[in-house]
């Protein structure tokens, strides 16, 4: 069957004087509409709406991070119960001083390395890597 | 009244109700068949109708007159046709084949012209073409419209435009033709 030899014909209703009132309809929500947007609202204002978005943003922030009492944490906590001597134990390990350091030590100042490692000479060369002292004495 | 005299009137406060209810006088017919043919249903095509209307009131002060008045209350009434059908898929998670089930099925409840069933077997052909491959059909068939103004309108080159009209017409003579 070919399409031309149809009869071109809209088959769809409406109701009865639709397009008599439809114009009447939307001019009714126009005036809506109208009426909504002269109500003066600060929202409308240029630049108010950014304005109110901005120091909200700072608020919130203000209260997030600044305001906040910080909580004491584990680490604190037991920072706070750690002696001084324990801290200096630590910093000194941590300072990764290794079997050639307190070789160095022992041979350049003798009397810190007595005071602070407590440890000897005899001590430390029997910990130490020979390799390692020949080595610190042919330099 | 011609558009031009139309969009001046509109753009004065003192005339800006009486010109717009003359656009609406004059435009309501082809808007709403343009949107009833898509989306079959009476009370959707009613609702989609006024919709653009209220989009003209609020938008008409920013057409630029380079193009014509017809071809731009078109695309607007376009869009929201394809909107509509859009969010219904997506909002009842519905395939293609299940929205063309659905409006097939309201064009076969909604009150027709009786003893006509080779204009509705047309109206289940359509239903079957893609949602824009109906428009364009729409457009060229039963409005009449220069593939220059679907173009304009649908934003696609006319040679495209064509071409989907043909494929279009096939489609619907097969349907035709099986039924």
């Amino acid at each position: 069957m070919k399409l031309e030899d149809l009869e071109k014909k809209n088959i769809y209703q409406v109701p009865n004087k639709y397009f008599d009132q439809l114009p009447g309809s939307i001019m009714a929500r126009v005036s809506v509409t109208e009426e909504k947007s002269s109500i003066f609202s600060f929202w409308q204002i240029p630049y108010f709406r950014n304005a109110l978005t901005c120091f909200t943003l700072i608020i919130a922030f203000v209260f997030t991070f600044l305001l906040t009492p910080k909580p004491i944490t584990k680490k604190d906590f037991e920072l706070t119960s750690v002696s001084d001597k324990e801290v200096l134990d630590y910093l000194l390990q941590a300072d990764e001083i290794n079997h050639q350091d307190l070789t160095e030590l022992a041979q350049t100042s003798i009397d810190i390395t007595h005071e602070f490692i407590e440890a000897s000479t005899e001590d430390l060369l029997q910990i130490t890597d020979p390799m390692d002292v020949e080595e610190i004495i042919m330099n | 009244m011609e558009d031009k005299e139309l969009l001046v009137k509109f753009l004065n406060p003192d005339t800006q109700n009486f010109a717009f209810n003359q656009l609406v006088r004059k435009y309501q017919q082809q808007v709403y068949w343009h949107i009833r043919k898509m989306v079959i249903d009476h009370d959707d095509a009613n609702d989609l109708t006024q919709e653009v209307f209220l989009k003209i009131w609020k938008n008409l002060d920013t057409f630029r007159q380079d193009s014509q008045l017809y071809t731009w209350i078109y695309r607007i009434a376009t869009n929201e046709c394809l909107s509509f059908l859009k969010s219904k898929r997506r909002k009842f998670f519905l395939p293609i084949r299940d929205v063309a089930a659905e409006l097939t099925e309201k064009l076969e409840n909604s009150p027709v012209m009786e003893g006509d069933e080779i204009q509705m077997l047309l109206q289940k052909a359509l239903l079957q073409l893609p949602d824009k491959q109906r428009l364009v059909f729409n457009m060229r068939y039963y409005d009449d419209l220069k593939y220059e103004d679907i173009s304009a309108i649908l934003g696609t080159s006319a040679g495209a435009l064509k071409a989907s009209y043909h494929h279009a017409v096939k489609k619907i003579e097969e349907f035709l033709s099986r039924h």
